[in-house]
């Protein structure tokens, strides 16, 4: 089971081209799809789950054509969406139910037995009679992730899950994404890179609507081992830096600014070699020194 | 499957929301309340059968029409909730199909309207057979009359409102969309359909058609062509245009269907409304991605002063005024309001200007008086509208931050709640100061059409913003203040819906004073001649009153309002006494000191300075003087043969004085022992005869007096009756000023007495109670409506020819008109007088003389007269044979022949009725 993405592009009425050529093969397994704020992320899950459609392109899950065979792919879809709400009035219980029959488990005896098994796996077994009006944001998420799982998807797209939940929640939430993705392709969307690198055994980067590189985590990181270079400066030395080097990320550290620069040979004094890490790939892919404009395959 | 369990999920959703059965609940009160207070039996003055076919069709019909604006709510919840939450991705990647999840919903919301309009049917029967109404008008019990109207009219209403609404509210996205699919249909129903058939724009038969719910097809079906019988006895069935327009309508649901079916996806929504849908392509291309990743030096945001002050407060009001306006204006029902409307009334003032064929000048006056006012409470034609869409709009300016999430970031903010709830209110206000103006701009523009150039605009401001306007205001706060204190969308409109009907039916439910019934009082009236004819005053007293419990209103809403997460009462009410500071108190017993200062005053003019009579008491009234004087009708007076009057008028100081006498013969074979005199209402009247007299009655409250004669008076004899009679100003009553029978109005301009204004001799039997109902209740015999054509009314018949003189005097400038001839005039200290004889039977009517009469003997009864007069460009020929008089009352009068008699045909100009009597030669 395999998820085949052709030079897929869409451009929104507003003129916002969302998309532009995404060509990506996504295996079963943890896949992340990494970028910013705008970089259509979410165009490319809405229209994986089918509720966009791209202007250009094939979408393929094994053989259904996902753009054509809409109503094939529903019925082995889990979608979590970034957004999403719920009815106010009714409790997670019956409003799982409901669910449950939309996707087709139409039997009263298995749709409780699944129910129970989602609610629990979910931890909102205790609450499960309370109305959703009064949920907090974290388990309005893990309500969704409940919706999601109905059914046993094969095609599990997850839209920036963990934005907005607790250290503890997220760390469950993550968990509860790996039991999941053994014979599903699960697409993890997100800004968070440590989600990526925790649980993805393969990513892509997306940025402006362009996949800048695809790759696994770990060769990604390989392949920039020797080049991330750190140096802790003052603030006010900072443009100077930059003007100087190549610098790819910058963050405080007790008030004081530390800067990663990627060069292949040792930039200076006052750098040290940095051990890299999947947020130094992004901040590099993002910068355009590896992998920009075509995805970029690097051989594991 | 599946598609059931859509349909069971939102069925079991919405049953256990309080809105539906709140609709359900009204529908039964208003049909029960429709059924047995019976509008529309006033036509019914025969027996009648509360729970006839007719009756429960009727009632279902109109119920159908509340129940229009009372439910949208059901399919716009069922169309529109899972965009409205944010619940549609998850529904949407569900494996449901369109034809499931769109029909499931769908057949919920047409079952849960079904269901509602079932609460007709069941005040219907409640009305019938509960307690409290007389058994004598209960006919047998009919399960087929109720099936008949529930199948039949409520069923298809039922599957085309729900269609309608559903399709609005999914295409929108938003549930309260589906009001405005419903305002459509209503206003296509009641006053489009109305306006085009009796204008007969079209044919008959194309008009009906235009009435998606089919009630005037129904109505004008049952009512014109069904009699009196039929409408007792006849089961209601679908006939003729009533089928036609059904089947067009429903098919018109059905292809709606289809084309929702067809055109809607399950797919992402983004936020395009019709306006920016249109100017997508004037826009510039929108960038959303971010510029340069990285570096980006500091950013210095420059440090604005904030101030908290006053002035602030009041720029703040004037900026959400405007956010708000502009939000409510683009609405779709506010380009209904501000344009579509507007254009409408174009339509009907150039269709109706004229009257009995008669094309009219589109003077200012009648275009602003008679179209484009009108009483906020007269739900009776197409002004109905803004009313609605007040509650419409006052619900989605109230709920517009909580609809868009941004509730609670505008709740952080330094405002106070009385900037918020002011700006929201003068957005309405504004919003119907523009509705103002674009009926102005309506006006001018059928003047400019009609090649009228003499605008008055000053009289459009005048009479539309100083008149019609603060009514319009009065009744936003009122529905502001309900949307803010119910604090649910749906059941607000309901309740502010409910409030409106309770105010335009009060009467029907007992409470008549003004000072009960929210922005009532008097109504205004204007005409060239008369000017407002001092009816500003008790308009303006009590609006003034009515704005002060407006204040109050304001008061309340802004404690109330919704700040936060808190939307239980309880905690509302607490949070409303927190906010409780010196200026709400202040401003609160200023209010408070409004309204007793007002009210007192109020109520001193209506109550002490005027009698106060309620309707029931005024039926009382005529009941007890049919039961206590009936006895007298008939019994031998004397009649008159001349009257003398000397009337006084001074009309800028609001008084008159009648002095008059009229000088009477007993025509009759037996002596006359008692002269029975019915004195003017409301004014002093003395009265003294020319002989020994004694009071024997004098019964004020019913209006009749006996005078015992010391002599009778013998046949033949005569006497002369004398009686003065003072108007005098006597401020305003719960009605105004009386516009018939004296205690009128004395007016600067334009004063009109009539024959009630003077004293009546005998027993008048047009105060009699016409409706059968009433003179059921009351124990009254049965009143024969229509007398067969050859009863003859001998008081009319036998009346001989008198004569009128009268001297009137007003002041200097005004002219005084009286019937007959004129002798001549004359001005003393600056009064103008005019001696006017007339040879016509005593009654004080306008005159015109009467050319071309010719009578003829008609074989055995009586006289045939013809007589041709001009009125205008017209010309019209009657006739009146066997002396049968058209009178607009009731008599019961043997025929007979008199001898010697000839027939005058005599027309009335002011009372536009024909008259027909004998006289004697």
């Amino acid at each position: 089971m395999e998820l085949q993405i052709r030079g897929v592009s869409k451009t929104y009425p507003n003129g916002v081209q969302a998309l532009r050529n995404v060509m990506l093969t996504i295996p079963a397994g943890m896949y992340g799809l990494l970028g910013p704020n705008g970089a259509g992320k979410s165009t490319l899950m809405r229209t994986l789950a089918t509720l966009q459609e791209p202007d250009t392109g094939t979408i393929h899950l094994g053989d259904i054509d996902v753009v054509r065979q809409k109503e094939a792919v529903r019925q082995t879809l889990g979608y979590l969406p970034q957004e999403f709400g719920v009815y106010p009035k009714v409790s997670a219980e019956y409003l799982l139910h409901h669910f449950a029959i939309l996707k087709g488990i139409a039997t009263r005896k298995a749709r409780c037995e699944v129910v129970e098994a989602l609610l629990r796996q979910t931890n909102l077994w205790e609450v499960r009679k309370q109305k959703l009006g009064g949920y907090s944001g974290g388990m309005r998420q893990r309500f969704g992730v409940a919706v999601a799982l109905l059914g046993n998807p094969r095609l599990l797209i997850v839209d920036e899950p963990t934005a907005g939940l607790d250290p503890a929640e997220r760390v469950r939430f993550l968990n509860l994404l790996s039991e999941v993705g053994e014979n599903s392709v699960v697409i993890l969307s997100t800004h968070i890179v440590e989600d990526v690198s925790e649980l993805c055994t393969r990513m892509a980067i997306i940025d402006r609507g362009e996949i800048l590189l695809a790759a696994e985590p770990l060769a990604a990181i390989e392949a920039m081992r020797g080049k991330i270079w750190r140096r802790v400066i003052e603030k006010s030395a900072l443009p100077e830096v930059e003007r100087a080097h190549a610098v790819i990320s910058t963050k405080l550290l007790a008030g004081r600014t530390v800067v990663h620069v990627y060069s292949d040979t040792a930039p200076g004094p006052g750098f040290e070699p940095a051990e890299p890490d999947l947020e130094d790939g992004y901040f590099t892919t993002m910068a355009g020194r590896i992998g920009r404009r075509e995805a970029v395959e690097v051989a594991p | 499957m599946k598609l059931w369990e859509i349909f069971r999920f939102e069925l079991a959703y919405q049953m256990r929301r309080p809105w539906a059965w709140f609709a359900f609940a009204v529908l039964v009160v208003f049909a029960f309340q429709s059924t047995r207070v019976a509008i529309i039996l006033a036509t019914l003055p025969q027996d009648f059968i509360l729970n006839s076919p007719f009756i429960i069709a009727a009632v279902t019909v109109f119920s159908c029409q509340i129940w229009l604006l009372l439910a949208p709510a059901v399919a716009g919840e069922a169309a529109a909730r899972d965009v409205q939450t944010g619940m549609y991705p998850l529904v949407y990647a569900s494996p449901v199909s369109k034809a499931q999840y769109l029909g499931g919903r769908f057949l919920a919301a047409f079952v849960l309207h079904a269901l509602i309009l079932l609460g007709v049917q069941v005040g219907s029967l409640l009305a019938a057979f509960a307690p409290g109404v007389n058994p004598e008008i209960i006919g047998p019990f009919r399960p087929a009359a109720y099936l008949a109207a529930y199948g039949q009219i409520a069923l298809p209403n039922a599957l085309i409102a729900a269609t309608f609404q559903f399709a609005a509210a999914l295409l929108a996205g938003r549930p309260m969309a589906a009001y405005v699919g419903s305002f459509a249909l209503f206003f296509l129903s009641y006053p489009v359909t109305v306006f085009v058939y009796l204008s007969r724009m079209a044919r008959p038969e194309i008009a009906l058609l235009t009435d998606p719910i089919g009630i005037f097809a129904i109505m004008n079906e049952m009512m014109t062509k069904w009699t009196i019988v039929e409408k007792n006895v006849r089961m209601f069935a679908l006939e003729g245009p009533m089928i036609t327009n059904r089947l067009l309508w429903m098919g018109i649901s059905l292809l709606t269907l289809a084309s929702v079916y067809l055109r809607f996806r399950f797919a992402h929504r983004t936020a395009n409304d019709l306006l920016s849908r249109v100017l997508r392509r004037f826009s510039r291309r929108a960038r959303t991605q971010d510029t340069a990743v990285g570096a980006a030096a500091p950013l210095a945001v420059p440090d604005a002063r904030q101030s908290f002050g006053f002035a602030t407060q009041l720029r703040q009001v004037l900026a959400i005024t405007r956010s708000s306006f502009g939000m409510v204006a683009k609405s779709p029902a506010g380009i209904f309001l501000l344009l579509a409307f507007p254009m409408m009334l174009v339509v009907v003032m150039l269709v109706e200007l004229q009257q009995w064929g008669v094309p009219l000048l589109p003077r200012t006056v009648e275009l602003v008086t008679r179209h484009l006012t009108a009483p906020l409470t007269s739900p009776m034609n197409y002004w109905v509208m803004v009313p609605v869409l007040i509650i419409f709009f006052a619900g989605e300016l109230v709920w517009q931050e909580r609809d868009a999430r941004l509730n609670e970031n505008v709740d952080a903010a330094p405002v106070p709640e009385w900037v918020i709830v002011a700006g929201k209110y003068m957005a309405l206000a504004l919003m119907l100061a523009a509705l103002t103006a674009m009926l102005t701009v309506a006006g001018i523009l059928v003047q400019l059409i009609m090649g009228f150039h003499d605008f008055q605009i000053g009289l459009y401001i005048r009479l539309l913003f100083g008149f019609q306007l603060p009514e319009y205001l009065l009744f936003a706060m009122l529905a502001v203040a309900i949307q803010v204190v119910v604090n649910q969308k749906y059941l607000g409109q309901l309740v502010a819906l409910i409030a409106y009907l309770l105010l335009a039916f009060s009467s029907f439910l007992g409470v008549h004073h003004n000072l009960l019934v929210y922005s009532g009082g008097p109504s205004w009236s204007f005409t060239e001649m008369r000017g407002f004819g001092g009816s500003v005053d008790g308009w303006l007293w009590f609006k003034l009153y009515w704005a002060a419990w407006a204040l109050l209103l304001a008061v309340a809403a802004r404690l109330l309002w919704v700040r936060g997460r808190e939307p239980g009462l309880g905690t509302r009410v607490q949070v409303a006494r927190l906010r409780f500071n010196r200026a709400t108190a202040g401003i609160a017993a200023l209010a408070a000191v409004l309204i007793l200062s007002l009210g007192g005053f109020i109520f001193y003019n209506t109550n002490v300075l005027n009698e106060y009579i309620t309707d029931d008491e005024m039926v009382r009234r005529r009941a007890d003087y049919e039961r206590t004087y009936g006895k007298y009708e008939g019994i031998p007076q004397p009649e008159r043969t001349a009257t003398r009057l000397r009337v006084d008028i001074h009309p800028e100081r609001g008084m008159a004085t009648m002095r008059g006498s009229y000088r009477m013969v007993n025509r009759h074979a037996v002596p006359i022992a008692a002269v029975h005199v019915e004195p003017v209402f409301y004014v002093e009247t003395r009265v003294s005869f020319d002989r020994p007299s004694r009071r024997v009655v004098a019964d004020d409250r019913l209006g009749h007096h006996i005078y015992a004669l010391a002599q009778p008076l013998q046949p033949g004899d005569s006497l002369t009756l004398s009686f003065e009679v003072e108007f005098e100003p006597n401020g305003f009553s719960n009605t105004g000023l009386r516009k018939n029978g004296a205690g009128q109005a004395i007016i600067r301009n334009g004063t009109y007495f009539r024959d009630s204004a003077l004293p009546y001799i005998g027993y008048s039997p047009g105060r009699e109670l016409i409706s059968a109902e009433d003179r059921r209740k009351y124990g009254l015999p049965r009143q024969v409506t229509l007398p067969p054509p050859d009863d003859i009314d001998l008081s009319v018949a036998t009346s001989a020819p008198a004569t009128f003189d009268a001297v009137v005097s007003t002041s200097a400038g005004q002219v005084a008109v009286a019937p007959g001839e004129l002798r001549r005039s004359w001005t003393e200290g600056g009064a103008a007088t005019s001696i006017t004889p007339a040879t016509f039977p005593s009654a004080a009517c306008s005159s015109s003389s009467q050319p071309g009469t010719r009578c003829t003997a008609n074989s055995g009864r009586g006289w045939t007269c013809r007589s041709t007069f001009t009125r205008g460009t017209r010309r019209s020929s009657s006739g009146c044979s066997a002396a049968y008089g058209r009178r607009w009352t009731t008599t019961r009068r043997s025929s007979g022949r008199i001898p010697g008699s000839s027939c005058r045909w005599w027309s009335s100009p002011a009372t536009s009725s024909g008259w027909a009597w004998m006289e004697a030669a």
